[in-house]
């Protein structure tokens, strides 16, 4: 549990506007902070959060649980400020999870996103079945059995993080931008990354080129029976050339960003930062308005070699 | 000729271990020279740790011509077929051919 109660320790300030672009100084001030001095407490500021992503969140809570297991005690100051940021936090069950409590009465779940969750790796069919997709659509007014598709890319993510994390606990948290068009979800696990996996077979990459590896069709590390190197190829070969959709893979240094290419392929491309995401994070943007294409693939068809 | 249900057999035709079940039913027939038809009646997907499971897993007990020929896939979609169809394509262009 972690202590609403202020304490001399290390404080980390969370950015007004707390997205993909903004986590990074986040977490690397939060790492940086703890490791510099070792030490065994940090404190979370949310005085200045106005606005925070679906990705925020989870980096958020990733982050939290990193600490968590390596010992150190995050404490929150300003939570109970009644910004948009804190209010929006409390709504999506982040207060609640982390406190016990949640910090202001009239906070209730929005339509728009689906709680907080943290979900044990080799048990996310619950979430993903009973949550996720019925949520999903009756946001988007399609049936589930129309999403079916969708829901076996969303499987890939889960598989990644049972088969290959090295943990048993993954966070995950989604949000419907009608405006936009689009279903963001944001799935993290807190576990080894992709790249130190990747370099348990192909030693002398760098990270970003570990999560360009991890995504080539038949990569596999093995480093489970499970596992024949298919499912994050499938989640963003599907995601990109069938929904138009974005998939974006945080891991170790590593960032890659899938996007649709101008000749109905898919996009790649990759950098190191300057900073570690400790576990790896994914996040798929589902277009809504491209979604009825995907009637097509639900369609019986008869098979032949 | 026998013929499998999925959904007779597994809640969910999801995971590795769901593929696995499937397998186990039909992995003898195919390795005996036996035909199977694998029915997805009331699927419209499924992800590729269960088609890895269920068929990739096949190539370990007989070679991917006789897998072709004795293996048949009945009530798919168009995205349970391309699925199938990708992995072995693959498999079989990364697997060396004996003589």
């Amino acid at each position: 549990m972690i202590r609403d109660v202020w304490k001399r320790q290390q404080s980390v300030t969370l950015p007004s506007n707390f997205n993909l672009g903004t986590m990074r100084r986040f977490i690397g001030e939060a790492m940086d902070a703890q490791a510099e001095q070792n030490v065994r407490s940090i404190a979370f500021d949310f005085s200045k959060l106005t606005f925070i992503e679906p990705v925020g969140v989870v980096a958020l809570s990733n982050t939290i649980e990193h600490f968590s297991r390596k010992g150190v005690k995050v404490y929150f100051n300003n939570h109970g400020q009644r910004t948009n940021g804190n209010k929006y936090l409390d709504d999506a069950g982040f207060f609640k999870r982390y406190l016990k409590k949640q910090v202001f009465e009239e906070s209730r779940p929005r339509s728009s996103t689906v709680p907080l969750v943290l979900f044990k790796a080799n048990a996310y069919i619950p979430y993903l079945f009973r949550e996720l997709m019925p949520w999903i659509s009756n946001e988007v007014k399609m049936s589930t059995d129309t999403l079916e598709t969708i829901r076996t890319c969303l499987e890939e993510v889960f598989h990644n993080i049972e088969y290959h994390s090295g943990v048993d606990t993954g966070c995950a948290f989604a949000q419907f931008f009608p405006k936009e068009e689009r279903i963001r979800i944001a799935v993290s696990d807190f576990g080894v990354g992709i790249p130190t996996q990747v370099r348990t077979k192909v030693p002398v990459l760098n990270d970003q080129d570990c999560l360009r590896k991890a995504i080539e069709e038949g990569f596999t590390t093995k480093s489970n029976v499970n596992n024949r190197g298919a499912g994050l190829n499938n989640l963003i070969r599907y995601v990109t050339m069938r929904n138009s959709g974005t998939v974006l893979i945080h891991s170790g240094k590593g960032n890659l960003s899938a996007t649709p290419s101008a000749t109905g392929g898919t996009s790649v491309t990759s950098r190191d930062e300057g900073w570690v995401y400790p576990g790896t994070l994914v996040h798929v943007v589902l277009r809504t308005d491209t979604l009825d294409r995907l009637e097509d693939d639900i369609e019986k068809e008869v098979f032949q070699w | 000729m026998v013929t499998i249900r999925i959904r007779d057999h597994v809640t969910q035709a999801s995971s590795y271990d769901d593929g696995q079940i499937i397998f186990g039913l039909i992995a003898k027939k195919v390795a005996a020279g036996d035909t199977v038809e694998v029915s997805f009646e009331g699927i419209n997907a499924v992800p590729s740790a269960f088609v890895n499971a269920a068929f990739v897993q096949l190539l370990e007990v007989a070679p991917i011509e006789k897998v072709r020929e004795r293996l048949r896939i009945s009530d798919s979609t168009r995205f349970i077929n391309e699925l199938i169809k990708n992995r072995f394509d693959f498999v079989s262009r990364h697997t060396p051919h004996t003589a």
